[in-house]
């Protein structure tokens, strides 16, 4: 288990630092975030459940969002793919790329999920789980293709006034 | 290619830097006071900001076809925020006419709210930014006006923490 999570990490984009950073367009950039999306908020209701109240709205219906826009994953999957094995294509690591690629999409995807998952509980700064809390709250209503097209266009937004870092990948200019 | 900030954010960074000029903030602005205001001058900046952007934007863009609903639907709570958006207003520091704000009479206040905030908004928003305020404003639709609301007022209670001028409060 800890060689695929090797594997795996090695395809991130904090591996993939040393070369010249792929770019992602807005619509690999979307199915990511669409594919990603309930992985994240099972991160994040994870990593705040130690520091929101219980009655925190994440601690109550984080699994249930999650739930809900996992529905969406399937459909995303083929182009989040796509775009997980562009930014991977850029790390050191070919041969974990290469073997990566031969894996069947159902054992390929659990560990996505457990990279996203743990990016998240590695990264995110604990005291950010009140603000984040409220932010997930108030667009919760919101289908998820919205809030990935929203998330999609915030780092396009950022990226362009070069206030949003995206590791080691980049948006492609439109 | 310049990019600016969108619509809101614009507004709020454009009253912070105006009005702490002058003298101190005397406090930081709750989450609540800035839901106030962002609930009261979000719909007349969307209206005005809408029909500005008009000729620029597609016409059956989401602005052309259903801003106007948006605007309908955001109107509903504009009244009841101007206390809230009056306190936010007054504790942003600042004099106008050589007497602090936070002395100013509410019918000022208010008037100060439409010419300063509003209007200097409006103005100088560049034509350039529509397509990049439609494409951010359409996926949020879908949610109900007052968590459209209190969205904006949550990235402007994060943003306004730093920076010169007044500041928004710690979340508790």
């Amino acid at each position: 288990m800890r060689s695929i999570a090797a594997l795996v990490l090695a395809l991130t984009p904090v591996a993939a630092q040393a070369a010249a950073p792929p770019c992602l367009t807005p619509s690999e950039f979307t199915a990511l975030s669409s594919y990603a999306l309930p992985s994240i908020i099972t991160g994040t209701t994870e990593r705040c459940a130690a520091t929101l109240p219980a009655d925190a709205w994440l601690r109550r219906n984080g699994s249930q969002l999650a739930t809900r826009y996992a529905a969406g994953k399937p459909a995303a999957w083929p182009s989040a793919k796509a775009a997980f094995f562009k930014i991977g294509g850029a790390s050191a690591n070919a041969d974990a790329t290469n073997l990566l690629k031969t894996l069947p999409d159902s054992s390929l995807q659990p560990m996505v999920d457990a990279l996203i998952s743990g990016m998240v509980g590695q990264q995110l700064p604990p005291d950010r789980c009140g603000a984040i809390n409220r932010l997930v709250q108030l667009l919760a209503p919101l289908p998820p293709e919205n809030t990935a097209e929203l998330i999609a266009l915030a780092a396009g937004l950022g990226a362009r006034s070069g206030r949003a870092k995206l590791g080691g990948f980049s948006l492609c200019p439109v | 290619m310049k990019v600016h900030r969108f619509g809101m954010a614009g507004a709020l960074a454009l009253v912070l830097t105006s009005t702490a000029q002058a003298a101190p903030a005397p406090s930081c602005v709750t989450q609540e006071e800035i839901s106030g205001l962002v609930a009261y001058a979000l719909p007349p900046i969307a209206d005005r900001m809408i029909k500005k952007c008009s000729s620029s934007l597609k016409p059956d863009g989401f602005f052309n076809t259903r801003g106007m609903q948006m605007v309908q639907r955001l109107s509903v709570g504009q009244e009841a925020a101007l206390p809230m958006a009056t306190r936010a207003f007054r504790k942003m520091g600042g004099e106008f006419k050589g007497k602090s704000r936070s002395l100013l009479s509410d019918a000022t206040v208010r008037a100060l709210l439409e010419n300063e905030l509003i209007g200097k908004l409006i103005s100088e928003l560049p034509v350039t930014m529509c397509k990049d305020i439609e494409a951010v404003v359409a996926p949020l639709e879908p949610l109900p006006a007052e968590n459209m609301v209190q969205f904006i007022a949550s990235i402007f209670g994060v943003a306004g923490r730093d920076g010169a001028g007044a500041k928004a409060c710690p979340l508790p």
